[in-house]
């Protein structure tokens, strides 16, 4: 029972309007990818989550319950950010036995055990952690917290190729375990685009796609072939976007596809999640 | 078992061909266990409600069946069914495209018969 | 139960600073009292400067409540209200564990040299050069915890004030309050012939109940319950919108 509603938010930093006048769901216990370009609004929208930022408009609920200023609520959710949220000279196994007090189902030895496959040393001080342990530190707290609902800023910031496919194994094992709702938000779609079940992309602070990523990518496909004959078959169609290369030409076109109608010399491919982002979020 | 998620066709899909092709070629025999919904979700990173659509397929089509409390076994006779079924698709996947792109290429269809003749000379 | 479990984690992130000060205070305290009896033996040593002491450090406490702990709190799921309010209990916590571990101190010293507390010094027009009695133990922990409890919240607001301040209000008060009390003040005080530090004194003295001869700490801790409530209720609307910083 871990069902979010964003309603309505908008939030403005003086005069820009990061986020405007979002509304969707999170259905339970599936693992979202949030994309967007840097800037788009997805930071701030886990903040206001989270109630770590005041929305200018609008509410979160979880449950059915608005998240401002309630324990209740804010204790169902576990969220990693991108910043270090413990200054003071805490150490990494300080953290781990005082998330344990504040999040009753922390699984301490999960995490002592998820930090020895990662290398974490846990008698360093948080603060002195590098960018890619500070993100270990951070994932190890999201993956043993065992909240309903875990939300990911970037995970895999400063990871290398190793830890990076450990995290990813280590998630899916975790979620197959104990299903709850993730929120992974991030720049690196190749690398989920497998492990997500739906997508949500924001442009410029509005909500563009909320929809399960098999929708999304049989909901179109991609062209190739000479420019002059594509651009007679794109016609009266809905294209989301055009690569040119020399005279070959390759279309991102949403629709269904009646295979007929399509000339011999024109190549059908499936979208893939990567270059339907890019088409859409260009500006 | 090799799965190519460069692939066109959807992630399940190429899931259920991918452990098809590891059943025909006997890495699962028959009556065996196979892996765990679970371990294909991690070892591929592929979410796991995908590895169940493509496992289930394989259910539905009775390649495999699941004993409960133990896990998914290859069922009896599967490779035969999946050959008899694979002969089927031959035709569609395989013959199809290449005389299309024997025709873009004017080759004519003696020289594909003769090409083919050189194939099975190898 | 968050509160308690939130108290907890900013009491146990405050205990290592407390040792550490006990520590040099109890270490300098005796060295002092040792050279003291080298030098000028049998001459008594007035060091009443245990509270003086505490009270610096227990405002430093309050000025330290704040930013680490707030993030911490945003980490952990825990609201600002719950924040605020554990914070404060910490806060009282420790004023209140000073007050005894300051009293048992005093008691030792006032045992081996000429030591009066901070308290019997004020209010000696209650209990004159007295030592120490029951009521007046009493009325000095209850006293104590109350002023050492105000000091705390006032390093709290001010902490509080500087997060939710812009950079140009942050410097603007860090150098029109020195300036005010340097140079503003003093200059007041010519104008209006000494008036000005005056009404401040008179202010003071009569919260803290030792105006005009008057000796009465519960006066005090009156206006120091007062002081709480008032700065609490400013510190709480500064918590109330506070948001995180990039």
């Amino acid at each position: 029972m871990s069902k979010i509603i964003v309603k309505d938010l908008s939030k403005n930093f003086g005069k820009v309007n990061a986020l405007k006048n979002v509304s969707f769901e999170f259905e339970e216990n599936k693992i979202y990818g949030l994309l967007g370009r840097n800037g788009a609004g997805k930071s701030t929208l886990l903040n206001i989550m989270t109630n770590k930022l005041f929305p200018t408009n609008g509410e979160v609920y979880v449950d059915g319950e608005n998240v401002c200023e309630n324990d209740k609520v804010l204790s169902k959710i576990y969220c990693m950010m991108e910043k270090n949220l413990y200054l003071d000279g805490i150490k990494v196994k300080e953290v781990f036995k005082w998330s344990k007090v504040f999040y009753p189902d922390f699984d301490v030895e999960y995490s002592l055990t998820l930090a020895d496959k990662f290398g974490l040393k846990i008698n360093k001080k948080v603060k002195e952690l590098s960018t890619g342990y500070s993100s270990i530190f951070k994932i190890i707290i999201a993956l043993s917290c065992n909240a309903p609902i875990i939300l990911l800023d970037e995970p895999v910031l400063g990871l290398d190729a190793n830890h990076r496919d450990l995290f990813y194994k280590e998630l899916i094992a975790n979620y197959s375990e104990r299903p709850r709702t993730i929120v992974i938000s991030t720049h690196l779609i190749e690398e989920v685009a497998d492990i997500i079940e739906k997508v949500i992309i924001i442009k410029d602070g509005e909500l563009i796609m909320n929809d399960s990523i098999e929708n999304v990518l049989s909901r179109g496909y991609a062209i190739s072939g000479v420019a002059s004959k594509i651009d007679e078959f794109i016609e009266n169609k809905q294209v989301i976007g055009v690569d040119t290369l020399g005279g070959l030409k390759t279309a991102y076109v949403v629709g269904s596809l009646d295979k007929s109608t399509v000339p011999n010399d024109l190549e059908i491919s499936k979208l893939d999640l990567q270059k339907l982002f890019i088409q859409l979020t260009n500006a | 078992m090799l799965v190519n998620f460069e692939d066109e066709k959807p992630i399940y899909v190429q899931l259920s061909e991918g452990i098809e092709d590891a059943i025909i070629s006997g890495a699962f025999p028959e009556e065996t266990q196979i892996p765990s919904t679970t371990e294909i979700s991690i070892n591929y990173k592929i979410n796991p409600a995908t590895a169940l659509k493509g496992i289930n397929l394989l259910v539905d089509n009775e390649v495999i069946y699941k004993k409960r409390g133990v896990g998914m076994f290859v069922s009896s006779g599967a490779v035969e069914k999946l050959v008899e079924k694979r002969q089927v698709a031959f035709f569609e996947n395989f013959i199809k495209n290449m005389v299309d792109e024997a025709k873009k290429l004017n080759i004519s269809k003696t020289d594909i018969v003769k090409m083919i003749e050189r194939g099975y000379g190898e | 139960m968050r509160i308690l479990t939130s108290t907890k984690y900013q009491f146990s992130r405050a205990r290592k600073s407390l040792i550490i000060f006990y520590g040099i205070l109890i270490g300098v305290s005796i060295a002092i009292s040792i050279l003291n009896n080298a030098f000028s033996p049998g001459e008594a040593g007035s060091s009443n400067s245990i509270e003086m002491s505490s009270v610096i450090f227990i405002f430093v406490t309050g000025l330290n409540s704040f930013k680490s702990e707030f993030n911490f709190a945003l980490a952990n799921g825990v609201s600002r209200k719950t924040l605020f309010i554990s914070s404060l209990l910490n806060l009282f916590s420790i004023a209140t564990l000073m007050t005894f571990i300051d009293l048992i101190i005093g008691m030792i010293f006032s045992k081996i040299s000429e030591y009066n507390s901070l308290f019997i010094g004020i209010y000696s027009g209650r209990y004159g050069t007295l030592k120490y009695t029951a009521e007046n133990v009493l009325e000095g922990i209850l006293w104590s915890v109350v002023i050492y409890t105000v000091v705390a919240v006032i390093g709290y607001l001010i902490t509080t004030l500087y997060y939710r301040l812009n950079k140009g209000l942050k410097l603007t008060i860090s150098i029109g309050v020195p300036v005010f009390v340097t140079i503003g003040i003093p200059y007041l005080d010519v104008v209006t012939k000494g008036k000005v530090s005056y009404n401040i004194y008179l202010f003071f003295a009569k919260a803290l109940g030792i105006y005009n001869g008057a000796s009465n700490p519960y006066m005090a801790v009156l206006s120091g319950l007062c002081a709480i409530a008032i700065i609490g209720g400013f510190t709480y609307l500064l918590i109330r919108r506070a948001t995180i910083k990039e």
